[in-house]
């Protein structure tokens, strides 16, 4: 164990005491992050109330019920809601106040519209106009059926975000995720319901009673916001005052410093070329001192020199942060236990990928070369150019699940339990299969 | 003789890209013993490196083993290793760090640790003058000062063998003497067996108790220097200045009957292209087994004859003769 530290101790002080390195793994993406916040972010600050969004349901409804308007109601007020053709949203007598959308903050929240045109939704919210675009498919009422024996199908709610515009448009795919849940788990719950219910009366019977309008309008109030507590996440960021300078620092900052850790991952690992070439990695070799040893040192060593990397460059952009908004500003948020686990894995995953590529490559220029185009598919897949591209696309990147998991700790959100795991697992299985392949090159 | 290192049967095949197979060494046996500098001695390419790198575990042996105070380096690597301090060809330092940092790196990778560790980089320090400048980068040295902490490093665990590959190899002259009065001083102060590889014939021949000379990956002769050259039969050989004296066949065959061990005896006159590159004087010379022991009668017959010596060189063989006896080519070729 003391030789695993000895290594690492000293990849850590040949790193921290070479200023070009430095300068490239922190300074450059604080300077990179702190530009484009000053100069994108607004002058001021700005409220995140009022997020512009436009809704359009394309939903066509199912057994007299159209589930799509439960979006329609939640983000658009009563006034301003258009009328659904011949189908509405399910009429509650009963619900509470303080659990409508309205009493939930969630009309202060976003200024919303509902819009009929998907495709002049999408284009308006290109244009800047929103920024965000909530679509409902057509089909989401009758896939989201829940009688017995209604068939299970997947279906999504698209949230088409204005790549300008992240923080809001995170925002509003969180309102959406939340809105989603409660759907779901009505869903389930009156399912569940309905099977007991019919194995106890009769499945024809039963079926009668629940296809008919009155049963389905009032099951469809178990799906809406009125009868659920759990709009309360929007709560927690409606009518914060938020510098947008600050939150595009938050934004930009963590997808670069995911980018540049890359980077950092790599040269870490990479460095037992450098040692082979100079002949100190012979000489380690033929010290009584276990390869794996060796190899874990240098793992170490590249891990903590990650960590350090992220610390640093989130705690400048923190005093960036404050000094924009003139006061001390925790734009990471106040987790800090699981800002820390995200760091970790994060760099784990990190140092992960500098293993498998150091392992798969003959030569440092070859290294260099894989390297450098996965670092920028990785960067371009995971936002770090400026651009977005969609999610499910985003998530083949482990630069978007380590900003990502920051953006929503930076909003206050918990839920980065996912994100740990992928960012875990990409570290482990990668580092795997890396140490593998780097053992077999070790016979020098 | 008590026995530091025992090579049996090693060798090693690389596969080349193109996946055909290349035997650098083949089937090696070597006993080194305790105390004594052996030194390995072959042309560039001959498989010194790839032996030397078996031995101190950085090459697996395809076929073999080799023990080194009884460990084996295949089946107890780390006992081995702990008996066996290296002191490779190319610097190999950490250029960042600081002379004392480097020694202190390593010393852990030997298991040092605390007051032993720190006593011990003082020592090395002291032996090989570098106390002075233990605190500057060692990217700051001069050739010769990196070339002593290379050194160094190898000596840090106060291993009981020392193996040094090519260590005088781009040195100035200067630096060359410290280094092998270094190797003359392991062996002398602190009775550090040596195994050290070379291509130069002089460094072997003044520092070994022992030579093995190797070639295509095989130990083709093996003794100490006059033992190999005593094999190959080669003979010294005595040049004899004579001015512009004439030298008649009559007293080259009077030396070649007379005097013992004398195999040949020949004349080159001035201006002949003679051996000697020298056609200003004329030059008798004369092969012998024991060159030194005939010069009197040598120079006896020559009175006797009125011929004057003018001067004398002794040439012995060396080792360099012997590599082309055994091999057909030179040792730098």
């Amino acid at each position: 164990m003391r030789k695993i530290w000895t290594i690492a101790w000293k990849e850590l002080y040949t790193t921290y005491t070479d200023r070009n390195l430095v300068l490239i793994m922190i300074a450059t993406p604080l300077l990179v992050a702190s530009i484009i916040a000053l100069a994108f972010g607004g002058q001021g600050g700005v409220s995140i109330q009022n997020i512009p969004v436009a809704v359009v349901n394309l939903d066509e409804g199912s057994g007299g019920q159209n589930f799509g308007a439960i979006f329609v109601s939640a983000f658009v007020p009563p006034a301003a809601g258009a009328a659904l053709a011949g189908q509405d949203a399910p009429a509650c007598p009963d619900a509470p106040a303080s659990g409508t959308a309205a009493g939930s903050g969630l009309f202060e929240l976003t200024d919303a519209v509902e819009l009929d045109d998907a495709d002049a939704a999408r284009a308006a919210v290109d244009a800047g106009v929103y920024a965000a675009a909530v679509i409902i498919p057509p089909d989401f009422s009758r896939k989201i059926g829940y009688g017995p024996g209604d068939p299970v199908e997947p279906v999504s709610v698209e949230v088409y975000g204005s790549s300008g515009r992240e923080v809001a448009a995170g925002i509003i795919r969180s309102v959406v995720e939340s809105i989603s849940s409660q759907i779901a788990a009505g869903h389930i719950a009156i399912a569940a319901a309905l099977e007991t219910v019919g194995q106890e009366y009769g499945m024809l019977r039963l079926l009668s009673l629940a296809n008919s309008p009155e049963f389905a309008a009032s099951a469809a109030c178990a799906f809406t916001p009125a009868y659920n507590t759990l709009t309360v996440t929007q709560q927690t960021v409606a009518g914060q005052r938020v510098d947008s300078r600050a939150a595009l620092l938050v934004v930009v900052g963590s997808s670069q410093a995911m980018f540049f850790m890359l980077f950092t991952g790599q040269g870490g690992v990479f460095s037992v070329f450098e040692e082979r070439r100079q002949g100190t990695l012979q000489r380690l070799i033929v010290s009584p001192t276990p390869r794996l040893v060796i190899l874990v040192g240098k793992m170490v060593g590249t891990f903590v020199s990650c960590v350090l990397q992220l610390v640093f460059l989130f705690a400048a952009l923190t005093l960036v942060g404050s000094l924009i908004s003139g006061q001390l500003t925790l734009i990471w948020g106040d987790q800090v236990l699981a800002i820390a686990l995200v760091i970790g894995a994060a760099a784990l995953a990190a140092t992960g990928l500098g293993t498998l590529l150091a392992g798969a490559a003959r030569t440092p220029e070859q290294g260099q070369i894989f390297a450098s185009v996965i670092n920028l598919g990785l960067a371009v897949l995971g936002g770090a150019f400026g651009f977005v591209l969609p999610e499910s696309v985003s998530r083949f990147s482990m630069i978007w699940w380590g900003s990502d998991a920051f953006r929503r700790l930076s909003l206050g959100q918990a839920d980065i339990i996912p994100h740990l795991l992928v960012l875990l697992a990409h570290g482990v299985i990668l580092f795997g299969i890396g140490f593998w392949l780097f053992n077999r090159r070790l016979d020098i | 003789m008590q026995t530091m290192v025992e090579v049996r049967g090693l060798a090693k095949t690389f596969r080349r890209a193109d996946g055909t197979a290349v035997q650098a060494v083949k089937g090696i046996d070597l006993d080194i013993f305790k105390g004594e500098v052996f030194s390995l001695l072959g042309p560039n390419g001959a498989g010194k490196t790839t032996t030397i790198s078996m031995i101190s575990g950085l090459l697996t042996p395809t076929v073999g083993d080799a023990t080194i105070g009884g460990h084996s380096i295949t089946r107890q690597p780390t006992q081995a290793k702990r008996l066996l301090g290296v002191v490779p060809q190319e610097i190999a330092l950490y250029p960042t760090l600081t002379a004392r940092q480097n020694l202190e790196f390593f010393g852990r990778m030997y298991g040092l640790s605390g007051k032993a560790l720190a006593t011990s980089v003082d020592e090395v320090l002291e032996f090989i003058d570098l106390r002075d400048r233990q605190k500057d980068r060692v990217e700051t040295f001069s050739g010769g000062m990196k070339r002593r902490v290379n050194i160094g490093v190898g000596l840090l665990h106060k291993p009981q063998l020392v193996y040094m590959d090519e260590p005088t190899v781009g040195v100035d002259p200067q630096s060359r003497r410290r280094i092998l009065d270094t190797v003359m001083r392991l062996k002398e102060e602190r009775g550090m067996t040596v195994l050290y590889t070379t291509h130069l014939m002089e460094e072997a021949q003044e520092l070994s108790n022992r030579v093995g000379i190797i070639d295509h990956g095989q130990i083709i002769a093996m003794g100490t220097v006059g033992d190999l050259i005593q094999k190959v039969g080669e003979e010294d050989r005595l040049f004899l200045k004579v001015g512009d004296q004439a030298v008649s066949d009559e007293v080259l065959r009077r030396i070649q009957e007379r005097v013992p061990g004398v195999t040949r005896a020949v004349y080159d006159p001035p201006g002949a292209e003679g051996e000697d590159r020298s056609n200003t004087s004329g030059v008798i010379i004369v092969s012998a087994k024991r060159g030194r022991r005939a010069l009197p009668q040598l120079i006896q017959i020559a009175m006797e004859a009125g011929i004057e010596i003018q001067s004398v060189e002794v040439r012995e063989p060396d080792l360099e003769a012997v590599f082309l006896h055994l091999t057909g080519r030179a040792l730098r070729d």
